[in-house]
């Protein structure tokens, strides 16, 4: 397998645009050529236009609301394996899971608010980042995902583990971050005082995985402990970064 | 600016008026909010409409042409019409199941099978 080296190699493209809807053709246009260049079939290509689409409106009109001085930030990462796309607004964000259930009786007359559920449905993986500003996508190629019938995309939760053991000057933080750079996970890495390491992601499950498995095969010989601990998502991180 | 060309071919049928859609996406606000006008106006002429949407050519559709039906189909009710949707492609039903549309329309498999359903 070599889906770290792929992972690593991955190449995020950059298209920024001011906050009007016809704006957002630009991305759209890019990201589905690169989907066909890459020959993902016409199932994942309606999928991506469909979140595409609902993401690109909600961050010209909610997020930014359509202000002239504000941009909407698209970065995209397709290859032959997997399509991701991260869309940042400049807005005053919002939290992802206090929207309503669009599919409930008393909501269902309700003429908007499916966006956010659509991206969920037809994505492999979604989480948002700082505060909601931003939302990060994946659809892979082989997704045999059938939205109707398996409902929602895996919502992000929060990771916190703490290492301990000679885990401190051993390069430990920069390595988490790195591995962390490849994955669509947000949050931090830091030394505490009592000698152990703190790290803090939140993703999808799947992805908190890999981190935690990446970062325990770098340094098996290092880790004495390791203590994880599940929450609730917050949104709170822009990125991964090192905390001092 | 262009010339602004109607989203829309509507035919009277038997005392139905069937609503046929000339863009294969709708997406983007801009033609929805049209396409809303345009069906607004159609509803606002008579009373006791039967308006059936039929969705042969389209191949695409968002969030926000879901908005515009939900307050189609408001707008038929209040005038004591009725309204059918047909011809929903495959991928297209999915998005009305996904978000349990399919249970607020009266769907039809196809325009015939909609049209003696009034």
């Amino acid at each position: 397998m070599n889906t770290s080296r792929s992972n690593e190699e991955k190449a995020f493209q950059t298209c920024v645009i001011r906050s009007e809807l016809r704006e957002t053709q630009v991305p759209k246009d890019r990201i589905l050529d690169a989907l066909r260049r890459n020959n993902f079939d016409e199932e994942a290509v309606f999928a991506v236009k469909l979140a595409l689409e609902e993401a690109l409106t909600n961050a010209v009109k909610h997020g930014n609301q359509c202000d002239p001085c504000k941009c909407v930030t698209v970065r995209y990462a397709v290859d032959d394996e997997k399509a991701v796309i991260a869309i940042r607004d400049q807005g005053a964000g919002f939290a992802p899971d206090t929207v309503p259930d669009c599919t409930s009786p008393e909501r269902l007359p309700v003429p908007n608010g499916r966006g956010i559920m659509l991206i969920r449905a037809y994505m492999d993986e979604v989480c948002y980042a700082d505060d909601g500003r931003e939302v990060i996508f994946t659809r892979r190629k082989d997704s045999t995902r059938s939205p109707a019938e398996e409902g929602m995309a895996p919502s992000p939760v929060r990771r916190t583990i703490f290492y301990s053991g000679g885990v401190q000057g051993v390069g430990f933080r920069f390595k988490a971050e790195q591995i962390a750079g490849t994955l669509p996970v947000t949050g931090f890495v830091r030394n505490l005082v009592d000698g152990r390491v703190e790290l803090v992601a939140e993703g999808i499950e799947s992805d908190l995985d890999r981190l935690q498995q990446s970062v325990q095969e770098a340094f098996a010989g290092n880790i004495r402990c390791v203590e994880a601990s599940a929450s609730p998502a917050t949104g709170e991180f822009a990125g991964f970064s090192i905390r001092h | 600016m262009a010339e602004q060309q109607s989203h829309l071919t509507v035919t009277e049928s038997g005392g139905v008026t069937v609503v046929e859609f000339a863009d294969r996406k709708i997406l983007d606000e801009l033609s929805i909010s049209e396409i809303q006008d345009e069906l607004s106006r159609l509803v606002a002429e008579k009373s006791d409409v039967k308006l059936l949407l039929c969705f042969k050519n389209v191949e695409h559709l968002s969030s926000a042409a879901l908005g515009t039906l939900i307050n189609l189909n408001k707008q038929v009710q209040d005038k004591r019409g009725q309204l059918r949707l047909s011809d929903i492609a495959p991928p297209i039903y999915e998005v009305f199941k996904i978000t349990r549309l399919n249970k607020l329309f009266n769907i039809h498999a196809t325009r015939q099978e909609a049209q003696e359903s009034f």
